[in-house]
């Protein structure tokens, strides 16, 4: 019987993550038809009341809040038994993290501490009397694959952009301040973090994605892409082509070795659409490609396809684009 | 300095996915090739040996035919290459792997280091080096860019890694697991004169026995059909082009 689900919640400056809002969003709506309860968990040092809030208005009520100076910024040594004990003392059937930096990091040392099962960026899931099912893409996202799961706790990481909640009512955050007693031991030492200069949207988070492939003649020229990111609101991508040709980070690749994203809508530009590509978009609503080349593999791919040269069509999209959302 | 590196088999790129079953994939026409991101956690440890000296080990949890995989390995300058074949028939996942590299490596024993991708190209799970080091109580520092000191006297490695928004400075005391990300090196190719030398090395087999429990879990498989609609846009006039397509996003509430 599924009756708890612990979702650990992410927040950063004072906003819980969009991937923890949909979670938080679509387990209240399970609670409400499947009558189990639902928990977050929240940890940090000074937690703005409003991130309690923006709990609340997803439609969870009970919060744990772990409150301490050394979590104040991410360590899985500190975390990870946090994490641990408060699922020992609530005892939850489903612990969710979303796909995220951290989570990624933190979900699968805690799964072993229960030797649980966990199902890694799952796109859906659902709970039954007696199991929890999990839907995830797998093999270069051509194989769906579903797992029923029937012993507990079992552990998952979400994909952002994902699941879907409706409206949910509004509840009034009960929280619950513990300290933590954790203690740093050494063996893992945070020595500095550096922060990345430029502040975009993660890509795996963004809901539009704009991408250049090696159809970009040089890196200066991505800006055109910035441009049409900036009023769509979204993030900007890599294939691995233009990757490789030094015209973008590598943390901006997409793809098989790079991410693997599920925006609304992706604009491929001057990308040839090579399996390897495809394989990190093909989850994506909407793909539109604009490409010179008439026989580009991307044309097979995309659901909008625009045979042109992306140095003149990707200025007149920023710019009616621009026109018709009122975007500066 | 002792170093281990865990390699994986993943589909190859490009392979064509057939269903023998909703429970099943069909893998005999599927080609196999060792996982990008272990081949830069290999590349890695060869660098950390030119440096450092000492030996590399390398542990291939797969089929029996995986053997090839490990030629290369040797090739480019694993010591030894141990092949381990679990006799599961069914399910294989990240719980199952991870108890299979533990009881191996506990039985190894002594590794200042060990070295994986921190994910594959196609389960893309990214759970095992967490599980291991939970098992192996040692400290892991994930999803690595560089490895930007090791003092093997005090016993510490000093790396980069990828922290959400910004890049994190760790050191860790050793022994200790790191996984790589993709960007922290370029991987050499063997030579010829390697590819030959690595002919006469041997490569350990290990049989494991694994008893299969009933753990409550059930796989099922749908291949993804999701048809584009392959609109095309005839863009003589791009202005009226651009127009067109941004009339029809909107339409279909995209934005």
């Amino acid at each position: 019987m599924i009756c708890t689900i612990l979702v650990i919640v992410e927040h950063k400056e004072a906003r819980i993550k969009k991937v923890s809002e949909e979670i938080l969003g679509y387990c209240s709506l399970l609670s409400a038809e499947r009558g189990c309860c639902v928990k977050a968990l929240v940890y940090g040092d000074k937690v703005e009341s409003s991130v309690f809030e923006q709990i609340g208005s997803r439609g969870v009520k009970d919060i744990i809040f772990i409150k301490d100076k050394q979590l104040a910024r991410h360590h899985p040594y500190l975390m990870v038994p946090v994490i641990t004990g408060v699922i020992k003392r609530i005892q939850p059937q489903l612990v969710l993290f979303g796909n995220t930096p951290r989570g990624i990091d933190l979900a699968p040392r805690v799964a072993q501490r229960f030797y649980g099962y966990m199902a890694s960026d799952v796109v859906g899931f659902e709970i039954e009397n007696d199991r929890v099912s999990f839907c995830r893409y797998v093999y270069g996202q051509r194989v769906f694959e579903t797992v029923n799961v029937r012993k507990y706790p079992v552990f998952a990481t979400v994909r952002p952009n994902t699941i879907s909640w409706a409206n949910v009512p509004l509840e009034k955050p009960e929280v619950k301040c513990y300290t933590s007693e954790q203690h740093d031991l050494g063996t893992y030492v945070v020595k500095e973090v550096v922060t990345k200069t430029i502040k975009e949207i993660g890509l795996n988070e963004a809901e539009i994605v704009v991408a250049g492939g090696r159809g970009i003649k040089k890196a200066e020229d991505f800006s055109m892409l910035e441009d049409l990111a900036r009023v769509l609101k979204g993030a900007v991508g890599a294939s691995r082509g233009a990757v490789d040709a030094g015209l973008r980070p590598y943390s901006a690749q997409i793809g098989q070795t790079g991410q693997t994203i599920s925006p609304r809508l992706y604009i491929a530009c001057g990308i040839s659409g090579a399996m390897q590509h495809t394989a990190g978009i093909s989850a994506a609503q909407v793909i539109v490609a604009i490409n010179s080349d008439p026989g580009a593999p991307i044309f097979k791919t995309a659901d909008y396809c625009i045979v042109g040269d992306l140095y003149q069509i990707v200025p007149l999209l920023t710019r009616e684009f621009c026109n018709r959302l009122n975007t500066i | 300095m002792k170093i281990l590196v865990l390699l994986k088999e993943t589909f190859a790129a490009g392979s064509r996915i057939v269903l023998v079953s909703p429970t099943e994939i069909d893998d005999r026409d599927i080609s196999y090739s060792i996982n990008p991101y272990d081949e830069h956690a290999l590349e890695e440890a060869i660098r950390i040996k030119e440096k450092h000296g000492g030996e590399i080990t390398v542990f291939l949890a797969a089929r029996e035919q995986a053997a090839a995989s490990l030629r290369d390995a040797l090739a480019l300058g694993a010591d030894r290459a141990i092949l381990l074949v679990a006799d599961i028939t069914g399910r294989k996942d990240s719980l199952i792997t991870s108890k299979i590299l533990v009881d191996a490596i506990k039985e190894e024993g002594d590794f200042d280091l060990i070295l994986s991708g921190w994910t594959d190209i196609d389960e893309k799970n990214a759970q095992v080096p967490g599980r291991l080091s939970e098992s192996l109580q040692i400290p892991f520092i994930n999803i690595v860019t560089e490895i930007m000191e090791i003092k093997c006297l005090e016993r510490k490695i000093t790396c980069r890694r990828e922290g959400d928004g910004c890049d994190e400075i760790i050191e860790a005391e050793m022994p200790a697991l790191i996984s790589v990300q993709k960007n922290i090196n370029e991987p050499r190719y063997p030579k010829v004169q390697d590819i030959l030398e690595a002919g006469k090395k041997k490569i350990e087999l290990r049989r494991i026995n694994t008893a299969e429990e009933d753990d409550g879990i059930a796989i099922r498989y749908e291949l993804v059909g999701k048809k584009r609609a392959r609109i095309r846009f005839d863009s003589s006039d791009p202005k009226k082009t651009a127009r067109e397509l941004v009339e029809k996003l909107m339409e279909a509430k995209v934005l």
